[in-house]
């Protein structure tokens, strides 16, 4: 029966590990939490159930672009009756969908826009039928993507009646699992927990004295093995500086940058020349990669690594989603670790922005009438992201300095507040230098590379489908990946205009 | 080709305008001063052909230009063309068809026009191979509706349309260049061929992003030009220009300025109806001047006024108003100097 309504509406024959499982209990009224790898198709588990539920299925997601490229594919696949709705929706647009609301089946919608009072009132009038919280380790402090926004998400499943909840996420701890549910007020909560190393992919690090180096690593790895492949870098600039370097040194190989600053249009191209193997290489930052399905990713080089465990997993987890042989190569030099340090830094307001702006709402806080803090005006004004002032501002609110804007009269003693927050941001701080130092000590280990990487999510491992890893048996030698022999050639434009324009009509004939 | 326009601006703006006035002119500010402007200096070609043009690659662009020392900038900020930078204008200027960009008429419809080919040519090329789930080029409503539209009712004669738009297309790339051809084709999208991105363009064209997007932007001008002038033998093509009428080439205001005159209005009347300042009307009759072949100069000053201004025009070659209204005196003012300066090219103008 279900099978039957997955062919009809994904034209999927089975279902995957825990999907079946969790759809059934979703579907019997009862609240989930599912942790399922990355790859593994986690929106099936509510994108199917949205299909076949009366009313709406409201899914949260913290990831913008994640939430518009899937309603995009949703959308080419069939299934229209969805939208997203983020800040990204223009003014008159947001009208148009508020008032319409009532005619989707599923709505992605941005944690924040469960401020928008509208919303909620509009909401609060569709039946919710299913309420999923996508990337539920957000939830938690202790999860690797805190978001504030999310501890108020048990108020809104309050508000909207309590719908069945289903709390899904590739990367969370015992301890973040805990959390969710606890933070959820969810206590009935049926789990699903599924180990979340992935069989199929193995995994090595490669050490260099000098980082100057690990270009040409990758450019001879390529060359033996030009299978499709995504690199990541943690800055713009190096993305597009190693496809400067690699296509001299590959001229064989179609390669390509992806990163936030590009424009919408040449992103949506690279990320489709990808997925229709049009590309072999992708040199790439994080902002890559959510969202995109593509089965036959081999290899997955990291010439930079990212702040935690965690984002690794998540970044690994888009290798061999077709359950083919893949590997996972690090490349690590000396001082690797100063760059997510310094990353990490950024992320937390430093002392002395908090004491500034803790002063400024102090002093301001007989202007009152139309005074409002403004998101973009408070960033400029001390020179906070967009992370530092989502921080400081949940922070300001929990202390009852101020609230949706306004700043509060009655708080007490802003002293007390200043070094409690000093503290807390040194606590995280160095909570986030330690997740980082895990990360390298990882990959300083000298044992079982999967076990290391695994071992604080769950007691075990899957076996190893092809190898395992560097210290139990890998070599490239023995790795034969599966992978489309490239043609990179030239066609000139006459050829390509007359395919593009005359094939289908041609092959008719 | 970036520099190219660059140095061209500079030259023809003979230091009488700052280098803010040519980053207003490729981005298509609309004000009254920039259209002006375009018109004064002949650069209405070039008007709104880079839109994306942000401020810093501007400037960061001209400041390569003064470091190469093809232009000085004087202590007032108006750049001029150094001995160097008027050779090298003349070595290159002839490698870019700039004639070719027809900015101030198509700037408005050449976006929509390729957005318009471009999603189709998308959908055809899949429907034909039968797949019907892909992610459009553009997430514009407009467009995505106007393409619907046009699919829904040539459903059944697909075929002709591919084979058409194909023997359309291929005729006007055929005559140009290799390397132009491969631009436009290249950033084309359809079944299992995704469209090049302007950085890849950049990368294997070897030329700058600014660039490509000019090459791209030139070559849709000439695309609809080309379907202007042989309607007849493009009539798959032609459904996607769209006609625009004079009227939009002048701004909003001005447009109902010119509302009000055509009404028989007069300056103080329209200034006391629009509740506007004399002078701003004044800039609308001249905007509307430059666009307007019919309009009539001489209810503003008498032949003799006109053909004294011409003259000191055309004696010391300038534009400069200061300098004009100096020398012809004061029996003419700046308002009639500008309407002198709008209507004095347009005889030639409107035979082209």
């Amino acid at each position: 029966m279900l099978e039957q309504q997955l062919e009809t509406f994904f034209g999927h024959t089975n279902f995957r590990q825990g999907q079946k499982e969790i759809i059934t209990d979703i579907l019997s009224g009862k609240d989930v939490l599912g942790i399922l790898p990355t790859g593994s198709g986690k929106s099936i588990c509510y994108q199917l159930p949205a299909r076949i539920l009366e009313g709406t299925t409201l899914v949260i997601s913290p990831l913008i672009s994640l939430m518009i490229d899937q309603v995009k594919q949703l959308i080419a696949s069939g299934f229209k009756e969805v939208i997203a709705i983020n800040s990204f929706l223009a003014n008159s647009d947001r009208k148009q969908v508020f008032h319409d609301l009532s005619k989707y089946k599923l709505i992605y919608a941005s944690p924040e826009m469960l401020q928008n009072n509208v919303f909620m009132e509009k909401l609060k009038k569709l039946t919710v039928s299913l309420f999923v919280i996508d990337e539920a380790h957000c939830i938690s402090q202790w999860g690797h993507e805190f978001r504030p926004d999310y501890l108020k998400l048990n108020e809104t499943i309050n508000y909207l009646n309590h719908p069945p909840v289903l709390a899904l996420s590739a990367t969370a701890t015992p301890e973040v699992q805990e959390d969710i549910v606890h933070q959820l007020d969810c206590p009935l909560m049926t789990r699903h927990i599924y180990s979340m190393d992935r069989d199929n992919i193995a995994f090595i690090v490669e050490r260099f004295d000098h980082f100057n180096q690990k270009l040409e690593y990758a450019a001879n790895l390529l060359k033996r093995f030009p299978v499709p492949t995504m690199i990541y870098f943690s800055s713009r600039n190096w993305t597009e500086q190693a496809v400067d370097i690699l296509s001299k040194k590959l001229p064989n190989l179609r390669i390509a940058f992806y990163h936030g600053g590009m424009d919408q249009t040449d992103r949506m191209l690279v990320q489709q020349q990808f997925m229709n193997d049009q590309l072999d290489v992708i040199c790439c930052t994080s902002a890559f990669g959510m969202g995109i399905n593509k089965t036959n990713i081999r290899l997955v080089i990291h010439f930079h690594l990212p702040t935690q465990m965690e984002s690794f997993i998540q970044e690994v987890g888009r290798a061999g989603r077709d359950g083919e042989s893949s590997v996972s190569v690090v490349l690590v030099a000396p001082n690797d670790n100063q760059l997510p340090k310094r990353l990490i830094e950024t992320e937390l307001p430093t002392e002395a922005q908090s004491k500034n702006v803790i002063s400024f709402i102090t002093e301001h806080i007989h202007i009152q009438n139309n005074f409002r803090l403004v998101d973009t005006e408070m960033m400029k004004l001390f020179h906070l992201s967009e992370t530092q002032w989502r921080f400081l501002k949940y922070q300001l609110e929990k202390h009852g300095m101020i609230k949706e804007g306004r700043i509060l009269t009655d708080f007490h003693n802003p002293h007390h507040i200043e070094s409690h927050i000093t503290t807390l941001i040194k606590n995280r701080m160095q909570y986030k230098q330690e997740k980082l130092g895990a990360l390298f000590e990882w990959v300083a280990g000298e044992s079982c590379r999967r076990k290391n990487l695994f071992l604080s999510f769950q007691t075990d491992v899957n076996k190893p489908k092809y190898m395992c890893c560097d210290h139990c048996d890998f070599t490239f030698n023995q790795w034969n990946p599966t992978f489309n022999t490239i043609k990179n050639e030239n066609i000139g434009w006459k050829k390509q205009l007359k395919q593009l324009f005359l094939q289908g009509i041609n092959n008719e004939e | 080709m970036f520099t190219i326009l660059l140095l061209e601006c500079v030259r023809q703006f003979k230091g009488e305008r700052t280098l803010s006035a040519i980053y207003h002119l490729f981005s298509g500010k609309r004000s009254a001063q920039t259209l002006q402007d375009a018109h004064m200096y002949s650069l209405t070609n070039y008007f709104g052909i880079l839109k994306s043009l942000r401020r810093n690659v501007f400037d960061k662009q001209t400041e390569i230009l003064r470091d190469k020392q093809l232009i000085v900038v004087n202590d007032k900020g108006f750049p001029f063309l150094t001995h160097y930078g008027t050779e090298y204008l003349r070595n290159y200027l002839n490698q870019h068809n700039l004639s070719s960009f027809n900015g101030l008429k198509y700037e408005r419809m050449s976006h929509t026009f390729l957005l318009r080919l471009q999603l189709f040519i998308q959908t055809v090329s899949n429907m034909e191979k039968g797949i019907n789930s892909f992610i459009p080029i553009t997430d514009d409503q407009e467009t995505q509706q106007w393409v619907k539209l046009i699919y829904v009712r040539n459903r059944n004669k697909l075929d002709s349309w591919l084979e058409g738009l194909y023997k359309e297309l291929y005729t006007f790339l055929i005559n140009l260049s290799d390397n132009e051809a491969e631009i436009f084709v290249d950033r084309l999208t359809g079944y299992q061929k995704i469209g090049l991105s302007k950085e890849q363009m950049a990368r294997k064209f070897n030329l700058s992003y600014e660039d490509v997007e000019l090459e791209l932007i030139k070559l849709t001008h000439q695309l609809i030009r080309h379907i202007g002038e042989h309607i007849e033998n493009n009539p798959f093509l032609s459904n996607f220009v769209q006609i625009e009428t004079d009227t939009t080439f002048i701004t909003n205001s001005a447009a109902y300025t010119y509302q009000l005159y055509n009404k028989g209005y007069g300056i103080e009347e329209i200034v006391r109806i629009r509740n506007l300042k004399e002078s701003t009307i004044q800039d609308h009759l001249v905007e509307i001047a430059y666009v307007d072949p019919n309009f009539n100069v001489n209810l503003f000053l008498s032949k003799v006024q006109y053909d004294q201004i011409l003259k000191i025009i055309n004696e010391h070659d300038t534009k400069k108003l200061k300098l004009i209204k100096q020398l012809a005196g004061n029996d003419v003012d700046y308002f009639q100097i500008r309407l002198v300066i709008a209507t004095q090219n347009l005889p030639s103008e409107r035979k082209s």
